[in-house]
């Protein structure tokens, strides 16, 4: 048997703390790993996807200390101390209440297939905590690294500037 | 009708928002593997050997199966041999626990390969002496490979086409070269398997838009019954055709290394691999159409010449779909030819894209229509109204008489909503204040909304439960237009129940066969079989009720779960009762429905106005404004019908202006922008501010339930011709070829310039 002091991170993930020993066994956060795989993975939070893995689609985005990120672009262990915030954070554990982004997307139907709703809504979700009330523009210069191929954007757009109208 | 017609919330919608949503590439089951695939660098090469003797000693390195494992099985419509057939195709197959170790052990494999010399494009294809991908020849046929010398792929004619043309006051004619486009879905083809030996029942989930074609080529593959296969594609992303009849081969080498591992098995593509799974592959077409003064089309005549890809798979449907759906469909014309020619190359899979091949096969006929009306000196709008077919006008090559009533309206439409009349100008007649010059340009374009009986028939099964609810089965996948919803209304609508009380099972091989969710025809075939099948079951609860209220049938309905006298409203009992009364327990309905081409041909309808600024110091096309309209006999739910209207800014918008794949035809047809930051999709960035409401026409389909038709294939096909038409109008240069990228529009331009200053 081992007793090797192992290296570790935390994480916090939606609001609970995650320890994940760092080193090359399986049971183990390599240090290559990244974020979207140990979220997908490791804690079977599968709301953010993996596209294109290279950082071109948004699929994956995720929220690391208030700001919009792609996990597949981006190591664990550099999140080490971090608060992440994934889509499945947005939903109201106990009373099921979603995030007003959430409500919105449901009732203008906001998507089609879906797959790039995870991505897109936690990236609208950063923009919003830090600017509530944004110009069109401002929300299309936000989801422009966001693909979605059934051609939805025009419905994001529409719903969230509806919602923020509404609010304001 | 109280739920059909209705803006309903979507079924999968809260699943959607929060993430609850399993798509295929999220299943993860304890002791799941990962499958990785070793893939071809040569286009065309026979295996001679597979020695993975070094990669089986290590750990954690569960099973292998290569291509000469799979010598005599079916898939793609091919029997499958010791040879691979384009760059990229998988050899070698690994499980492993993790994807790491699979890739490792891959490494560790040996392959000698013997080299061939292969076909890439479809002129060194189609020469006599070329190089055979398969043993029979280069040409596709109904009939299978055929030798170059037998002849085209497939060849029709209505009247005397030649002639006609030859006698026409006006011709015209024009040879258009259409380029490869990725489908770019979000979630590739993915896939578990998972071998239960005790059911001795082998579970598959498929990112897939047709679970009993998958269901039929792996079972066929496996030499097992049909149902111990069971398919299973509950959310999928997304598909636009590529998930359509495609069972990779890596999905039969993952079933195969299920059943040898005894362990479930994941695939999931990497970018660079789904990308080279289906291709709309380049096409080259040619048009002569002709016309009398008066504008009354005499004669059309189409050539398509299409790569085909290295296997059968849907070639010749799509074939089919560039030049019937279009030549003897769009306009009305007693004397009309099409010849098709598709070739097998060593390049990835020809699968089905949205706009079956008259995406493409559309964009040079409008041109052509474009320039006919032109030299009649006809408005091109004032054209199609004069041109477009009504409803009982035979088209496509059955002749079959047309259910779709509203062409001309939504032409109409679409043309006062864009205000053409006041903006149609002579080509380059308008230069926009900043000086960029100003074009306009209106395209229709039809599909399929049914699938002949031949190819499959619609069914669904109807249960009525104790408590008065109710579960619908239709096997048909949703790949995002929201087809499960559909079916979830129309089964509320036609028992008699409320919305709210059915659940749908979908995507599924152990609900009834409906064919693939293809060809904008899931509403009609799934639609009328889930109408049928909730028919049946209301006929049953009022049987059953008429005994319990001491009542004739004929004087009961079934409305929002209670089953009433009609005349007495007040005289009834809910559904519940009826189920849960002696010697019930459950009534199940069942439908069937089918049709052929001959008895009725209801076509798609997509028509796209649009505006677009060029500017010619750089050859920037912008699209200023743009105007989608569909007749789609009756919407099931408007917002899913403007929802998929809107699905026009990403393929269709991209393919004329920004999307296209850097094939090396020197190495091995290699494709050299296999991500997606190279291959430019449209983001909310590019043109969300351009589009217009969507125009809904509703002129009741008699084939279709409650009067409703499919329209979401024919979304994207309208917009390419129109942007190209719409370029001409803004600086007289009629393209050749797509993409109408910067580059090669500024060249054009300065083309045009040197010519004019000479
Ligand atoms: S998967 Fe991360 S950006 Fe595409
Ligand atoms: S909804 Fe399908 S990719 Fe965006």
């Amino acid at each position: 048997m081992r007793t090797e002091q192992k290296e570790y991170i935390i994480l916090n993930v939606n609001g609970i703390d995650r320890k994940f020993t760092v080193g090359e066994d399986r049971t183990d956060v390599q240090p290559s790993e990244t974020l979207a795989e140990t979220l997908r993975n490791r804690l079977d939070l599968t709301a953010a996807k993996v596209s294109c893995d290279k950082g071109a689609c948004g699929c994956c985005t995720v929220i690391v200390d208030g700001e919009a990120t792609l996990s597949c672009s981006t190591l664990t262990v550099e999140c080490d101390g971090k608060h992440v915030l994934t889509l499945e954070g947005l939903e109201d554990p106990v009373t099921g209440e979603l995030d007003p982004i959430q409500q919105a997307f449901i009732d203008h139907t906001a998507f089609q297939c879906g797959y790039c709703t995870p991505g897109v809504i936690m990236t609208v979700k950063a923009l919003l905590m830090k600017n509530p009330h944004p110009t069109e523009n401002e929300l299309k210069e936000a989801l422009a690294g966001n693909y979605c191929r059934c051609g939805s954007h025009h419905q994001v757009i529409e719903t969230v500037m509806d919602m923020t109208r509404e609010e304001a | 009708m109280d739920i059909v017609g209705k803006n309903v919330e979507r079924l999968d919608a809260r699943a959607k928002a929060t993430g609850a949503a399993k798509f295929t590439v999220d299943i993860r089951e304890v002791g799941m593997l990962t499958a990785k695939f070793l893939r071809s660098p040569y286009s065309f090469a026979q295996i001679v050997s597979v020695d993975t003797s070094e990669a089986e000693k290590m750990p954690g390195v569960y099973g292998f199966v290569d291509q000469l494992d799979l010598v005599g099985r079916t898939t793609h419509h091919d029997i499958l041999d010791d040879k691979i057939r384009f760059f990229g195709e998988a050899v070698v197959g690994v499980a492993a626990e993790t994807e790491e170790l699979a890739l490792e052990a891959l490494e560790k494999v040996q392959v000698t390969y013997r080299v061939l010399p292969g076909v890439l494009d479809f002129e060194s294809s189609a020469k006599e002496d070329a190089p055979r991908v398969w043993p029979g020849g280069n040409v596709a046929t109904w009939r299978g490979a055929s030798p170059v010398s037998q002849g085209s792929s497939l060849r029709w004619e209505k009247g005397n086409t030649q002639e006609a043309i030859e006698k026409a006051d006006h011709k015209v004619s024009i040879t258009v070269k259409t380029h490869t486009q990725f489908h770019g879905a979000l979630e590739p083809h993915a896939c578990t398997a998972s071998w239960d030996p005790g059911m001795e029942v082998l579970r598959m989930n498929i990112s897939s838009q047709g679970v009993y074609g998958n269901q039929e080529d792996i079972a066929s593959s496996l030499h097992l019954n049909l149902d111990q296969v069971q398919v299973t594609a509950g959310f999928v992303g997304g598909g636009f055709g590529s998930k359509a009849h495609n069972t990779c081969k890596e999905y039969l080498m993952s079933a195969i290394l299920a059943q040898r591992t005894l362990r479930p098995v994941r695939y999931e593509p990497e970018r660079s691999e789904e990308c080279i799974t289906a291709l709309r592959h380049e096409a080259t077409f040619s048009y002569e159409l002709a016309a009398d003064n008066d504008g009354t089309v005499k004669g059309i005549s189409m050539k398509a010449y299409r790569v085909g890809g290295a296997h059968t798979s849907l070639q010749m449907n799509f074939l089919l779909g560039s030049t019937e759906y279009v030549a003897p469909t769009y306009l009305r014309s007693p004397n009309v030819c099409y010849e098709g020619w598709s070739v097998y190359t060593n390049m990835p899979l020809c699968a089905a894209y949205r706009g079956f091949g008259y995406f493409e096969g559309g964009i040079g006929f409008a041109e052509a229509v474009d320039m006919l009306a032109e030299e009649i000196g006809m408005d091109p709008v004032e054209f199609l109204l004069k041109n477009v077919p009504v409803k009982g006008d035979p088209v496509s090559t059955d002749q079959g008489p047309l259910t779709t009533a509203g062409i001309r309206e939504t032409v109409q439409a679409c043309a006062d909503a864009i205000r053409w009349k006041a903006k149609y100008h002579v080509p380059g007649g308008r230069k926009l204040p900043d000086g960029r010059m100003h074009g306009i340009g209106l395209c229709h374009a039809m599909g399929r909304a049914t699938l002949p009986n031949f190819v499959t028939s619609g069914n669904a099964t109807v249960q009525v439960k104790m408590d008065g609810s109710v579960r619908v089965f239709a096997g048909i996948s949703d790949i995002g237009q929201g087809q499960a919803t559909a079916i979830k209304q129309i089964a509320a609508e036609s028992v008699g129940v409320p919305f709210d009380a059915v659940s749908v099972t979908w995507g599924d091989t152990v609900a009834p066969h409906t064919g693939d969710q293809v060809a904008s025809s899931t509403t009609m075939m799934t639609g009328n079989a889930v109408k049928l099948a909730g028919d049946d079951a209301r006929r049953q609860i009022i049987e059953v009720a008429a005994r319990l209220l001491k009542e004739p049938e004929e004087n009961l309905q079934v409305k929002n779960g209670f089953v009433s006298s009609i005349a007495d409203p007040e005289k009834r009992m809910p559904v519940s009762a009826v189920i849960k009364s002696p010697g019930v327990k459950v009534i199940t309905g069942n439908g069937n429905w089918s049709i052929t081409d001959i008895q009725a041909s209801p076509r798609s309808l997509v028509v796209t106005a649009c505006e677009v600024a060029v500017d010619t110091e750089t050859g920037k096309i912008q699209l200023l404004n743009m105007v989608q309209g569909t007749d789609c006999g009756r919407a099931i739910c408007k917002t899913r019908v403007e929802g998929q209207l809107d699905g026009v800014l990403s393929g269709g918008v991209g393919y004329v202006l920004s999307e296209d794949c850097a094939i090396d035809f020197k190495d091995n047809g290699r494709i050299l922008n296999l991500n997606l930051y190279d291959y430019k999709m449209p983001t909310a960035l590019d043109c969300v501010d351009i589009l217009q409401p969507g125009i809904i026409m509703e002129f009741p389909d008699e084939v279709g339930p409650y009067g409703a038709r499919g329209m979401g294939e024919a979304t994207l096909s309208a917009s390419a011709p129109a942007i190209m038409n719409a370029v001409y109008n803004a600086i007289g240069i009629r393209f050749e070829a797509t993409p109408l990228t910067c580059d090669k529009v500024l060249k054009a331009i300065k083309a045009k310039q040197n010519k004019e200053s000479i």
